[in-house]
């Protein structure tokens, strides 16, 4: 998988392109919009992670003149900009997602692999993580056989953890998926939720699966993985 | 006529220096029209006196007592003159008398006798129940012989009172006409230059509750008025340069801070990736990352309240009924209030409001959560909403720690902090009401808190009710809303 990462920030771009390249993605940077344009139209990317503000050639103009030529390849905006004209106007663009600055790499990651379609979408209605499972069409929580009952945002919260096995999703994340905006950085509500949800899932083994990674958020993964 | 108003000052004041005037003149024109009058009246019978003694009185003595009694009949006929005579000898016995009036009515037979005291001629009025008042003057005379006499004339005041009473009463009755048409005159006359004050208080005050961007009309007079419409016209534009350079000052600011922070974060997180790290780096840098989440939320926070500010971020309101929106929001907060044994409650009534839902309920999400925290374990929280004439009410009600009157002015402003440790260990922006305000604002309504230290904190927003919506049925139904408990999740 080839990843295009257009950004005019070199620190920006080392850091994503390193983190990308760690994740066995190949990854070529450039650092104004109109190399990036040219180097998209040269090379058959499978995603391009484009800056908005760029120098020689805004974002939003390189998006469209890549969308005149290629309309499959996939899109990622990245933008200090967050007004809900800016975001429709990335849209109408042709873009396909967008993270705000400053995001977590993550969340990039995440967005980056849901892009290429290989990423958090699981679609057979059972998840494993270790010994825990989950069934999406019964929504039944077992773990070592054992059922656990869970109320409705636990089980969402657990879905959406199990989706990410081994991958930190930031607690910005978590808000974003299980609850919305409106909790954004005012509440402790998903440390809450964690609580309750490792009550049930792990107090009562040895082996603890959901993770606590300090600065960052949480993650659930199995025994030695 | 309203006190309160220039208007209303300014016509009383000028009424009452006019009512002061017209009295001021009417009594001053009364008593000068009766002191000519009776001045003229007391000419007139001094100078009768005079000509009756040296005409007649000084050949009384000579010709006799009949003689002169026709003479002066002849001369001052009673009828005729209205006047009254006597002539009195110092032994007291009346020579000459005039005959009763009836024109206007003297009875001359009721005056008393002149006393022979004084030298000069004096005046008395004689008052005559049932007749006219009389005014007589006693004139003291010598003969050539040397005998006193004392001629007496009178004339009645009857026609001086009459006079007088109808110019009193002109002046009565006009004045109140006077007075009722300056009012009205000057009320009108006020109304004229005032009326461009009206209008630029009515323009002001829409500026200042929407936009700065428009200008009052300039009252185009030359005079003062235009001068106060031109200088808060100035005013307006150095507020608005004011506003607008702060807001796009915290956006710019916003906006640089977004990319050396993705950086930082970016950098950090990355490093996190090293499986042989010690775990007190490994602890540092998560403590860099979770302060740079902080950081990042107030750089958020900053930019939503400055463009909620500008009205750059319109809210995008529709009809939403917010008694949905209280019991989604108290649903959603409830174990984080259980986590610290607080009961929540939620009364509210179905009411239709516009309202941008995502943003109100950020604000029920901040108050509730600021109300769960600042609740010590087992207290109580509520959140009632109810309607008031044509406003929707909600109120979240906490019995807290509460704020310390001195905070209270300040709370709704930016990174005001009640108590700075403890708000720094609970880890918050400084921002929450700062949001909460920008947000209510801008949906065109207000917030208010009310809160004694140690009892708990009363938070009150109040919204206009979308237009058509119903108004509050009767004062007994909005105080007494239909409890709901809400159900944990």
């Amino acid at each position: 998988m080839r990843i295009l990462v257009v950004e005019d920030e070199p620190k920006v771009s080392s850091f994503v392109q390193r983190g990308l390249v760690a994740e066995r993605y190949a990854v070529d940077v450039c650092g104004d919009g109109r190399e990036g344009l040219e180097m998209a139209q040269a090379f058959p990317y499978d995603l391009i992670i484009l800056d908005l503000m760029l120098p020689r050639l805004d974002g939003s103009e390189v998006l469209q003149r890549i969308r005149r030529t290629n309309t499959c390849v996939p899109v990622l905006m990245l933008t200090a900009r967050d007004t809900v004209e800016d975001k429709v106007r990335m849209f109408e663009g042709g873009a396909d997602d967008y993270l705000t600055k400053p995001f977590a790499f993550a969340e990039l990651l995440v967005r980056t692999k849901a892009l290429l379609r290989r990423g958090p979408v699981n679609r057979s209605s059972t998840m494993t993580v270790g010994n825990l499972e989950l069934d999406r069409l019964t929504q039944q929580v077992k773990r070592a056989g054992k059922r656990i009952e869970v109320t409705a945002k636990e089980y969402s919260l657990l879905e959406y953890l199990m989706q990410n096995e081994g991958r930190v999703l930031s607690r910005n994340m978590i808000i974003e998926h299980v609850w919305d905006q409106s909790f954004d950085g005012i509440t402790n509500i998903v440390d809450v939720y964690v609580r309750h949800l490792r009550a049930k899932v792990d107090d009562p083994h040895t082996v603890k699966l959901i993770r606590t990674v300090r600065g960052s958020g949480y993650m659930i993964r199995g025994e030695g993985e | 006529m309203k006190w309160s108003t220039l208007r209303g000052r300014v016509v009383t004041w000028y009424v009452g220096l006019l009512a002061a005037a017209l009295i001021v003149f009417g009594a001053t024109l009364y008593f000068g029209v009766q002191s000519y009058l009776r001045s003229t009246l007391q000419d007139g019978l001094i100078d009768q006196a005079k000509a009756i003694g040296t005409t007649f009185l000084a050949f009384e003595e000579q010709k006799g007592p009949a003689w002169m009694g026709g003479e002066i009949s002849e001369a001052y006929a009673p009828e005729v003159s209205g006047r009254f005579i006597r002539i009195t000898r110092q032994d007291g016995k009346v020579i000459y008398q005039s005959g009763d009036t009836r024109d206007p009515l003297i009875n001359t037979d009721t005056i008393p006798p002149p006393t022979f005291e004084r030298d000069s001629g004096w005046f008395r009025t004689e008052r005559q129940p049932g007749a006219t008042n009389l005014l007589v003057y006693a004139y003291p005379f010598r003969s050539s012989t040397g005998t006193r006499y004392f001629i007496e004339t009178g004339t009645s005041l009857a026609s001086l009172e009459r006079m007088l009473t109808s110019l009193l009463d002109i002046v009565l009755i006009i004045m109140p006409f006077i007075l009722l048409a300056a009012t009205l005159g000057g009320q009108a006359m006020m109304k004229l230059p005032l009326q461009p004050l009206v209008t630029l208080t009515e323009r002001a005050e829409h500026i200042g509750t929407s936009k700065l961007g428009e200008r009052l009309p300039v009252i185009d007079t030359g005079d003062e008025m235009e001068r106060l419409s031109l200088s808060l016209n100035r005013m307006i534009s150095r507020l608005e340069d004011a506003l607008s350079h702060n807001q796009r000052f915290s956006a710019d600011v916003s906006h640089e801070l977004r990319t050396p922070l993705t950086i930082m974060r970016g950098e950090l997180e990355h490093a996190l990736v090293d499986p042989d790290m010690a775990p007190s780096t490994r602890d540092s840098i998560g403590s860099a990352l979770e302060e740079i989440s902080r950081m990042a939320k107030i750089v958020e926070s900053l930019l939503a309240i400055a463009r909620l500010d500008s009205g750059a971020d319109a809210i995008d309101p529709h009809p939403e009924d917010i008694s949905k929106l209280c019991r989604w929001v108290m649903e959603q907060m409830h174990l984080l209030a259980e986590e610290k044994h607080i009961s929540m409650s939620v009364h509210t009534l179905p009411m239709i409001v516009s309202i941008d839902p995502a943003r109100m309920k950020q604000v029920l999400v901040n108050l509730i959560d600021n109300a769960i925290k600042y609740t010590p374990d087992g207290g109580s929280i509520s959140l009632n909403s109810f309607v008031v004439g044509r406003l929707a009410v909600i109120q979240v009600t906490d019995n807290g720690i509460g704020i310390p009157a001195s905070a209270l002015p300040n709370v709704f402003d930016r990174f005001y902090r009640t108590d700075k440790a403890r708000s720094r260990v609970s880890g918050g922006t400084g921002l929450g009401l700062a949001i909460v305000k920008a947000i209510c604002h801008a949906h065109g309504g207000s917030v208010t808190l009310t809160s004694s230290e140690g009892a708990g904190t009363l938070v009150r927003i109040e919204l206009p009710l979308a237009a058509g919506a119903p108004a509050s049925p009767s004062p007994a139904t909005s105080a007494r809303p239909s409890p709901v408990e809400v159900a944990a999740d």
